[in-house]
């Protein structure tokens, strides 16, 4: 090479040298002692060093000592002609100790002889390459960190899918839908089924070969939800009972859904199965307690209430509550929202003792009325108790009501049975005493006077003996007409009676006895008025007729002060069907209190009998004699005084008098 | 006539309603004693008041005032309080004879009585009763 050509190309070389694209760098072989003999700008700015600074140290002094080996490796290779040149990326340590990553390209410059006397060194800096390299890697690590984390969660996910399946004893399997056949079946699955996995996949794998598992009653029930979910879609959730193969029955709970593809298709059905049998069973017992409870409720008629004292309102009331008032429990509530409105449904006269009863904490049972619905009464008895929160305050109150009004009319009934049977026994003993004292009465003068006339039969006289005699006589005429009344009352009473019934003139009939009564016992101390407007005709027993007479009139009589007037009226009633009889005296009337009693047996008034005999029978046997002519016969005070006994009998034997005739 | 009679000397009152019963009151006591007869209650309280009897025989079951009121009355009565009573009655259980004696009656006597057993008891009745009380 002349001159001209080398000056050429050391001015090449200086350019390329300091061009400011890349580092280029100029060294002896040796790294260890040679120092850089000839270093760019460019490189000293990738180290921070100055050219000067540069040119004192060597290779090794800016290489992070885990590049040494490499360098010197390669260094040798170069060295001993094995290699021309290498590229590698390599570290260097700046001055302010940072490392950058560059790619380096060496080659060897050798002198005529072919021997390598220095190292031409080019420097990249890819720190900025190097750093997206690493990124790349570390997201790559990443991915392959959440993927292996998600294979693991997964596996977790469904170990405990199985874990919680086999503790919910839930079974599942997979439908394809296509082939409309079970793919998959858990051991659950079969368990349940009580048949193995294979046996589900081989034996009942379809609908029709898997439904001899379903209890014959269900079938349809299975049948028509499969086909609403074909139609439809969407999850179901379906209860039915299963007969294992072994004759066990178990009630099924089962659920599925549908898989979809991304066409939209129903290509899968995932589902799962549920042994509920115990569930079943105890939901049916207590279906069974609920429904004897319910009946036995109603049966009982026995109702309950909840109430808010918090709110003042009821919460609830049972149906059977409502009913005792004529209400269904949501018509009660609608109309009975408080317990104000409530007390509308008690007894007004019982609503002060409800009221008291509320205050108590607890009520022992309280019978009251209640006014139902249609206006009716009833008897109820109510049980209920206050609920308090920890601090004392009123929250509740439930109680129970029962409906008691057969129980209550039957205790009113037997307690009127009872004192109707007190009475008749009363009443019986007050004859017996009653009766004592009339047959003692006369058997007292036949004694008396027989023992008198006995005793003095040699110390008196024939005539006085005579005497005693007619008093025995007379009081044993007594008592024989106290037996002969005694019998014919009883006679009447039992209505073993027969009547001689023809159509009669009552006047006729009364004025007959009126002159039987002027010539016996009348010496002209009362006179008689009979007032008989027309000829009255009615059908009766002529001689019962005329013994009710001779009571009337002998009473009358009898109490008739001296000179007094007894009148007699006979009258056919507006209606023209009934006969009206009157015997009225001027004597002292009869009290208030004794009208009905009068009619009593051996019942004498205080104020009218005056103790002149009779055997105070003589106006029950008349009662008894009007009665069996359907009549009735009844005590009154004449508004002139006196007393006016008064009897009204049928025109027409047979027939009843209307009610607004016997009551009175 | 008996012959212990002549020692007793006393004024009784007679009541019966029944005409026979009070005859034979009267035709035990009169020729013994001095006899009056009441055919009511309303009579025995006129007569008693007026006749100041030393005893009085009265029935019981009587119309009008009976005998348990003449009784009563007779007891609260300042001047005839201390009458003797001899209630006399057909009416013969022991609630009846207890309710007699109970208002202040000396006897009860159940009728049938024995004639004899009634003049003893008399007898016994108004010898206890001093001379002087006797002629008052």
């Amino acid at each position: 090479m002349d001159q001209t050509e080398h000056s050429l190309a050391t001015n090449l070389f200086n350019t390329v040298f300091e061009q400011e694209a890349m580092g280029m760098a100029l060294r002896a072989v040796d790294p260890r002692n040679s120092r850089w003999l000839r270093v760019n700008q460019k490189f000293c700015d990738m180290l921070g060093y100055t050219r000067e600074e540069l040119l004192q140290l060597t290779s090794i002094d800016i290489s992070p000592p885990n590049e040494h080996e490499m360098s010197f490796e390669y260094n040798e290779k170069l060295l001993r002609g094995e290699l021309t040149s290498y590229s590698r990326d390599k570290r260097y340590q700046r001055k302010d100790g940072t490392i950058i990553w560059t790619n380096i390209c060496l080659s060897a410059v050798h002198d005529p002889d072919g021997e390598p006397t220095q190292i031409i060194s080019i420097i990249n800096d890819i720190s900025q390459q190097k750093l997206a390299e690493k990124a790349l890697v570390g997201s790559h690590d990443d991915l392959e960190e959440v993927i292996k984390s998600r294979t693991s969660r997964l596996e977790e996910s469904e170990k405990l899918f199985n874990q919680a399946v086999h503790i919910a004893r839930l079974g599942h399997y997979v439908w394809d839908e296509v082939v409309d056949r079970c793919i998959f079946a858990s051991e659950e699955y079969a368990r349940i089924f009580g048949v193995t996995v294979d046996e589900v996949l081989t034996q009942y794998y379809n609908d029709e070969k898997g439904m001899v598992l379903v209890h014959p009653e269900d079938r349809e029930k299975i049948m028509s939800t499969y086909k609403e979910f074909e139609k439809q879609g969407g999850s179901c959730d379906i209860q039915y009972r299963i007969i294992r193969p072994d004759g066990e029955l178990r009630y099924i709970r089962e659920m599925w859904d549908p898989v979809v593809d991304n066409r939209g298709r129903v290509v899968q059905t995932v589902g799962i199965l549920q042994d509920v049998t115990e569930h079943a069973k105890l939901q049916k017992t207590t279906e069974e307690r609920e429904a004897k409870l319910k009946l036995a409720a109603q049966t009982a008629r026995l109702g309950y209430w909840h109430y808010d004292e918090v709110e003042d309102e009821f919460l609830s009331v049972s149906e059977e509550l409502a009913q005792i008032f004529g209400y269904t429990a949501e018509d009660y509530l609608k109309r009975f929202r408080t317990a104000e409105q409530d007390m509308d449904l008690v007894h007004p006269e019982d609503r002060a003792a409800v009221n008291e009863a509320y205050k108590e904490e607890c009520s022992a049972g309280l019978d009251y009325r209640i006014v139902r619905r249609d206006g009716s009464i009833g008897h109820v008895r109510e049980y209920s108790m206050h609920v308090k929160d920890d601090l004392g305050n009123l929250t509740e109150a439930v109680g129970t009501l029962q409906d008691i009004t057969e129980l209550k009319e039957a205790l009113l009934k037997a307690d009127h049975a009872k004192e109707t049977a007190e009475a008749a026994n009363r009443a019986k003993s007050e004859f017996l005493a009653n009766m004592s004292h009339e047959l003692r009465t006369p058997l007292h003068s036949i004694i008396s006077f027989a023992d008198i006339g006995f005793n003095r039969i040699e110390a008196v006289n024939r005539k006085k003996l005579g005497q005693y005699f007619e008093y025995i006589r007379a009081s044993g005429d007594v008592l024989l007409g106290l037996i002969d009344a005694l019998l014919d009352l009883a006679k009447l009473e039992s209505g073993h009676i027969k009547l001689n019934i023809e159509t009669t003139d009552l006047g006729a009939l009364v004025g007959e006895t009126i002159r039987e009564f002027d010539q016996i016992v009348n010496d002209a101390r009362v006179q008689f008025d009979c007032q008989c407007s027309e000829t009255v005709r009615a059908d009766v027993d002529s001689n019962r007729f005329r013994q009710v007479m001779r009571n009337l009139l002998g009473n009358a009589v009898k109490f008739s002060p001296l000179g007094g007037t007894v009148r007699v009226t006979i009258d056919v009633t507006s209606s023209g069907d009934s006969v009206q009889v009157q015997v009225c005296d001027q004597g002292p009337g009869i009290p208030e209190d004794e009208k009905e009693l009068i009619f009593e047996k051996f019942i004498q008034s205080h104020r009218t009998s005056t103790g002149a005999g009779g055997t105070g029978l003589g106006l029950a046997i008349s009662r008894e004699i009007i009665a069996s002519h359907h009549g009735s016969i009844w005590a009154n005070n004449a508004a002139e005084g006196g007393a006016a006994l008064t009897f009204l009998i049928p025109v027409q034997f047979g027939k009843e008098l209307s009610s607004a005739q016997t009551a009175r | 006539m008996n012959q212990n009679s002549a020692m007793v000397i006393g004024r009784i009152l007679l009541v019966d309603d029944n005409p026979m019963n009070l005859a034979v009151l009267e035709e035990l006591l009169s020729d013994d004693y001095e006899t009056i007869s009441a055919k009511s209650g309303e009579e025995a309280k006129s007569l008693a008041a007026e006749f100041k009897p030393d005893l009085v025989i009265l029935d019981v079951m009587m119309p009008g005032i009976d005998g348990y009121e003449v009784l009563r009355w007779i007891r609260f009565h300042p001047e005839l309080k201390a009458i003797k009573v001899f209630m006399v009655s057909a009416r013969a259980s022991m609630a009846d004879i207890e309710q007699g004696l109970a208002l202040g009656a000396d006897e009860y006597v159940t009728k049938p009585f024995d004639i004899r057993q009634l003049g003893k008891t008399i007898r016994e009745q108004l010898t206890s009763i001093s001379p002087v009380d006797l002629r008052k």
